[in-house]
C-alpha cells in the first residue's frame, strides 16, 4: 500500500507531514503564541483565562501528584464496569428483539421515549437512590451506553442478505445456527459502531454523575479545582480526558479493523 | 427410479398487484445420474422450478418427489449453487468450505482430509487461507462448488452458477463441472439462460417459455460422450443449439 502514491517512500513522507501533519500544527501554534501573548498583554483576565504556559505548569503539577492518578483509576474504573454492563444490556436486548419482534412490539415505545431524553437528567436520580460512590456513575455509563449497542445490534441482525439466507435453508441450518454462523457475523460491523459510540458516551456518563455528585474521581478534582476557581486546574483536566478520550478512541477503532477487517469487501461477489 | 418426478407442477406467487402464475403444469423426469438444463428466458419459472426441486419453495399445484418421496425440505443429498458464490467474507476460503461440514454436523477431522481434497480438486489449495475478497469472481464459484462438494450429495442443483462470469471463465467452469460429473456421477440439474452451455453440457435440455412459465419441449442431446471442446465443432452440435433456438423463438 505504499505504493499508492507512486512515490519513493521518503517522498510521500515528507509529502503527508506537509499536508496532513503541518497544518493543524500551525493552527495549534497560532492561537497557543495568539493567547499567551493576550494574556501577557493584559487583554485576557489572568485568572478567567490563564495563559497556556501556566496550563502547562497546572498540567505538569497533576503529574507528580498521585491523587491524580487515583481519581483516574477510579473513573476508568467506573467507565470499564458501566460499559461492560450497557453493551451486555444492549446486546442482549438488541438480539432478544431481532429474535422475538412481539418482545420488541411490548417494549420499543419505551426505549424510544427512554432515548428521546437527555439522560443527563438522571444523574441526580442515580445519586440519591445509589449514593455519591461508584454504583451511580455505573449506573449513569450503562443508562446512557446501552442504547447505541442495542440499535446498531437490531440494525445489523436485520440487514440479512437473501442469497445467504437461502444457502443456510438449503443446509438445512436452525434458526439458532442461522444466529449464530450468518446473522451475528454479518451484523459485527454494526455493532462495532454501536459499541464505539457506546465508549464514548459511557466516558461522558461516568463524568456527568461525577460532576453532578460524587467524593472521588476526575469530574470531581475539575469539580474541586473550578471551586477554588483554579481555571489552569480545570483546562489541564480537561486536556486530559480529552487525550484520555482519543487514546481510548483510537484503540477501539483498532479492534475494529481487526475484526471487521472483512467488512470493506464484502460487497464484492461474496 | 427417477431422481426427481414432476407431475403437472404448477406454482402460483401470491404478490402485492395480486397472484402471479409462475409455473404451469410442469412434468419432467430426472434420471439418476443424468445432467438436465432448464432453458429459457428471464421469468420463464427456471429457478422457481429448481427451488421447488431444492425444497426450498412449496407446491401450489401438481406434485414433485424426490427419489420416490414428496420433497417437504430441503434434503442432505442435495447440493445447491447460486449465480452469486455467496461466500461468508469472514471465513476464509476452507471455512467457508467447512460451513456445510458444521451446519450439516459430520464428522469433523475427516471432512477437513475431504475439504483439503475438494479444494485441491477444484485447484484452490493454495487458497485455503485466503479470504473471498481476494479471489477472481471464477475462483470463488470454485470455492462455492467446493462447499457443496465437501458433504458428497448425489444430485446438485445449480442455479445459473456461471451466469456472471466472463466467456473465458465461464467454459473453463463448464469443462471442470463436466470433468467432476463424469468422475463421480453425479445428477445434475442445471439452469441456465445460455444455449451453447446447455446444449454442450447436458443430456437433454428443457426449453422453456415464460408468462406463464412453460415446457415447450424436452430436447434429447445425443452428441458423443465424454463431451470435449471439439463437440462444439460439430455439424450435430449447430444444428441441436439451433433447434433450441427455434423452439425459443427466433428472437432470444
Amino acid at each position: 500500500m505504499s505504493a499508492e502514491s507512486g512515490l519513493p517512500p521518503e517522498r510521500s513522507i515528507a509529502r503527508k507531514f506537509l499536508g496532513v501533519v503541518l497544518p493543524p500544527l500551525v493552527v495549534l501554534v497560532v492561537v497557543v503564541t495568539g493567547w499567551e501573548s493576550a494574556s501577557r498583554a493584559g487583554l485576557l483576565h489572568p485568572v478567567l483565562y490563564p495563559p497556556p504556559s501556566q496550563v502547562a505548569a497546572a498540567f505538569g503539577r497533576l503529574l507528580t501528584d498521585s491523587t491524580f492518578y487515583s481519581d483516574y483509576w477510579l473513573t476508568i474504573r467506573q467507565i470499564v464496569a458501566g460499559y461492560a454492563l450497557g453493551i451486555t444490556v444492549g446486546f442482549l436486548l438488541g438480539s432478544l428483539f431481532t429474535l422475538l419482534p412481539r418482545v420488541r412490539v411490548i417494549f420499543y415505545p419505551y426505549l424510544i421515549a427512554f432515548q428521546a431524553l437527555p439522560k443527563v437528567v438522571l444523574a441526580p436520580l442515580f445519586i440519591v437512590w445509589l449514593g455519591f460512590g461508584p454504583s451511580s456513575k455505573i449506573a449513569m455509563a450503562l443508562a446512557i451506553s446501552f442504547f447505541p449497542v442495542l440499535i446498531n445490534t437490531m440494525l445489523g441482525l436485520s440487514l440479512v442478505d437473501e442469497d445467504r439466507l437461502r444457502l443456510m435453508r438449503a443446509l438445512r441450518a436452525t434458526d439458532w445456527e442461522i444466529f449464530w454462523k450468518l446473522k451475528l457475523p454479518a451484523a459485527t460491523p454494526n455493532i462495532f459502531a454501536g459499541l464505539k459510540t457506546g465508549l464514548t458516551l459511557a466516558v461522558f456518563g461516568t463524568i456527568a454523575a461525577e460532576l453532578v455528585g460524587s467524593t472521588a474521581g476526575v469530574g470531581t478534582q475539575i469539580k474541586t479545582y473550578d471551586g477554588l476557581i483554579r481555571v489552569d486546574y480545570v483546562i489541564a483536566l480537561v486536556l486530559s480526558l480529552g487525550i484520555f478520550g482519543l487514546l481510548v478512541y483510537l484503540g477501539m477503532e483498532r479492534l475494529d479493523r481487526k475484526i471487521t477487517f472483512w467488512s470493506k469487501e464484502a460487497t464484492r461477489g461474496a | 427410479m427417477s431422481v426427481f418426478d414432476a407431475r403437472d407442477l404448477t406454482k402460483i406467487y401470491q404478490t402485492s398487484s395480486g397472484p402471479l402464475l409462475a409455473l404451469e403444469d410442469v412434468n419432467l423426469a430426472v434420471g439418476d445420474g443424468e445432467l438436465v438444463s432448464l432453458l429459457g428466458p428471464s421469468g420463464c419459472g427456471k429457478s422457481t422450478l429448481l427451488n421447488m426441486m431444492a425444497g426450498l419453495l412449496d407446491v401450489t399445484k401438481g406434485s414433485i418427489d424426490f427419489r420416490g418421496e414428496p420433497v417437504t425440505g430441503p434434503s442432505r443429498d442435495i447440493g445447491m449453487m447460486f449465480q452469486k458464490p455467496v461466500l461468508f467474507p469472514w471465513r476464509t476460503i476452507f471455512e467457508n468450505v467447512m460451513l456445510s461440514v458444521g451446519v450439516l454436523k459430520l464428522p469433523k477431522k475427516s471432512s477437513e482430509l475431504r475439504a483439503r481434497e475438494v479444494l485441491g480438486l477444484v485447484g484452490l489449495e493454495q487458497f485455503a487461507d485466503a479470504y473471498p475478497h481476494e479471489l477472481s469472481g471464477g475462483m470463488q464459484q470454485r470455492a462455492a462448488l467446493s462447499r457443496v462438494l465437501v458433504y458428497e450429495p448425489g444430485v446438485l442443483l445449480l442455479d445459473e452458477p456461471f451466469g456472471a462470469l466472463d466467456e473465458f471463465t465461464r467454459e473453463a467452469m463448464n469443462l471442470e463441472l463436466l470433468r467432476l460429473w463424469e468422475r463421480d456421477k453425479y445428477t445434475i440439474v442445471l439452469v441456465t439462460h445460455n444455449i451453447t452451455e446447455a446444449v454442450f453440457l447436458s443430456n437433454r435440455v428443457v426449453v422453456m417459455t415464460p408468462r406463464p412459465g412453460r415446457v415447450v419441449r424436452i430436447v434429447d442431446i445425443d452428441l458423443p460422450q465424454p463431451r470435449t471442446r471439439e463437440v462444439m465443432r460439430t455439424s450435430k452440435y449447430s444444428d441441436l443449439c439451433f433447434e433450441v433456438r427455434e423452439l425459443l423463438g427466433v428472437d432470444h
